[in-house]
């Protein structure tokens, strides 16, 4: 047999997993693909209806699901890949006997798919807003996929401390879980900063993900420009979180293999 | 060649470190059929996924310049929930390098397990006779220098029993095993240098024969 180089063989074994996780993904439930489509949607048609209505006027210039659109895709990126990493390493356990797969190989083919589904996901909304009527134009495409890329590789290094800890520690995964409740709530995908009274600011500006949200509206939405969010921040976290990770995953990859 | 130098590997339990070698080193030289004998929990399962790379001494190295197989075993290596050809097609991605060589591959799998339709049937369905139809002719679809067995050949039917000693047979004239097993009888048809493991000792026999007679002693 020919020898590889590692970087081949990584290439492989993502490619491999990739290719899978696609399958188990939508090919094994028919409706796989309607569901990745369908459940945005239905949340986005159910805070339309509820908020819709008392907050066109506080955002001018701004069509409200396009709005809800910009929240809800990047949430539900961060959240799927999160809830899905938890369990990543004792779901893929099989594979480590195979010398090759390392225990991160299985959450980069997961980071590509999902990104693959809310890329394909997110162009469908756009289309559908504009053809509903509603103003679906890009202020600043390059500035919002390099914010939605900066987002994809946070909830990849998110997700594998989750992956990592969640290993050793079960009571860590349920903290998260319970966690990303009020999250959701906290997260910016219903409201802007500037519309919460100024003595809440400072709590909820601790989130990163409230950050996020800001500046991918700050680039989509040419009417829409934040005031307290901070692109350093995100920088900051992203760094900080995945040095993190990827600092204790090379701690206890040969654990996490042989455990 | 298969180089272990001052491997030490324990297990930790309640009452301490439970060593399976304390301070092994050993040249094992390429070409030679081995046989690893020892009790339940001597760590004999634990010296082959070493060698082959998916467990790791606490201190110390292992170091071959051979192209090593996965240890093939009846627990691991299988996603229960995908078919076997699911299971299968992944792992010839993992060892192809080309679209072409994966349908050979996946071709001679199919062929060989003579699963028949089970092929398409998830692996969490199958007895542990299948799951090794499967493991084998997965393993015999790539062509490594050395295999790495544990007690997958005692369990299958006879006719499958036959189908893998002559396949063996065939590939160890050019090739080696390192086989993990209780069957003294078939270590020493297959084999022929023994390691026994005992109490965190590591004995090495350059005739199985030998071995098998020391390690029948000690029972």
């Amino acid at each position: 047999m020919e020898t590889r180089t590692c970087w081949q063989i990584q290439k492989a074994v993502v490619n491999a997993l990739f290719l899978r996780e696609l399958k188990t993904r939508f090919g094994s439930q028919k409706f796989g693909y309607f569901w990745a489509i369908m459940e945005p949607a239905a949340i986005i048609a159910v805070f339309w209806v509820m908020f819709g209505l008392s907050l066109r006027k506080t955002l001018p210039g701004i069509d409200y699901p396009m709005f809800l659109m910009t929240g809800m895709l990047p949430w539900q990126l961060f959240a799927n890949i999160t809830n899905r990493s938890m369990a990543a390493f004792e779901a893929n356990r099989g594979l480590f006997n195979y010398r090759q797969v390392k225990p991160i190989d299985p959450l980069i083919a997961r980071v590509f798919v999902e990104g693959l589904v809310y890329f394909t996901v997110f162009l469908l909304f756009m289309s559908l807003g504009k053809f509903l009527g509603f103003d679906a134009a890009i202020d600043d495409i390059f500035g919002l996929s390099l914010i939605l890329a900066q987002l994809l590789f946070f909830s990849f290094s998110f997700g594998l401390l989750c992956a990592v800890i969640g290993t050793f520690s079960e009571n860590y995964t349920k903290i998260i879980k319970i966690m990303l409740r009020p999250l959701f709530f906290s997260s910016g995908i219903f409201f802007t900063v500037a519309t919460v009274p100024d003595k809440y600011k400072w709590l909820l500006l601790w989130n990163p993900i409230l950050h996020f949200m800001e500046l991918i509206r700050t680039y989509y939405f040419a009417a829409f420009q934040t005031q307290d969010a901070s692109r350093i921040y995100t920088i900051f976290w992203t760094v900080g979180v995945s040095i993190l990770a990827l600092w204790l995953y090379s701690k206890l990859k040969n654990k996490i293999i042989a455990s | 060649m298969i180089r272990l130098e001052k491997v030490t590997k324990y297990f930790q339990t309640k009452t301490g470190r439970k060593y399976i070698m304390k301070d092994v080193c050993l040249d094992i030289p390429s070409g030679v059929n081995i046989g690893i004998l020892g009790l339940n929990g001597a760590g004999k399962s634990t010296l082959l996924k070493m060698v082959g790379g998916i467990d790791f001494p606490n201190s110390g190295k292992i170091e071959s310049d051979m192209n090593l197989s996965w240890p093939l075993s009846l627990t691991g290596g299988f996603q229960g929930s995908l078919t076997g050809k699911e299971n299968a097609k992944l792992i010839c991605r993992l060892y192809s390098k080309t679209d072409k060589d994966v349908k050979r591959a996946l071709d001679f799998i199919f062929e060989f397990s003579e699963l028949g339709d089970y092929f398409a049937m998830p692996v969490k369905t199958y007895s542990s006779g299948m799951r090794a139809r499967l493991g084998f002719a997965m393993s015999l679809a790539f062509d490594f220098d050395c295999y790495l067995i544990d007690e997958i050949l005692s369990v299958g039917d006879k006719k499958f029993k036959k189908k893998c000693m002559s396949a063996f047979n065939d590939l160890t004239v050019k090739r080696c095993i390192m086989l993990v097993s209780h069957n003294t009888k078939v270590l020493k048809k297959m084999c022929n240098a023994g390691i026994v493991l005992e109490n965190g000792e590591l004995n090495y026999f350059e005739d199985m024969d030998n071995a098998v007679k020391y390690y029948q002693s000690q029972l």
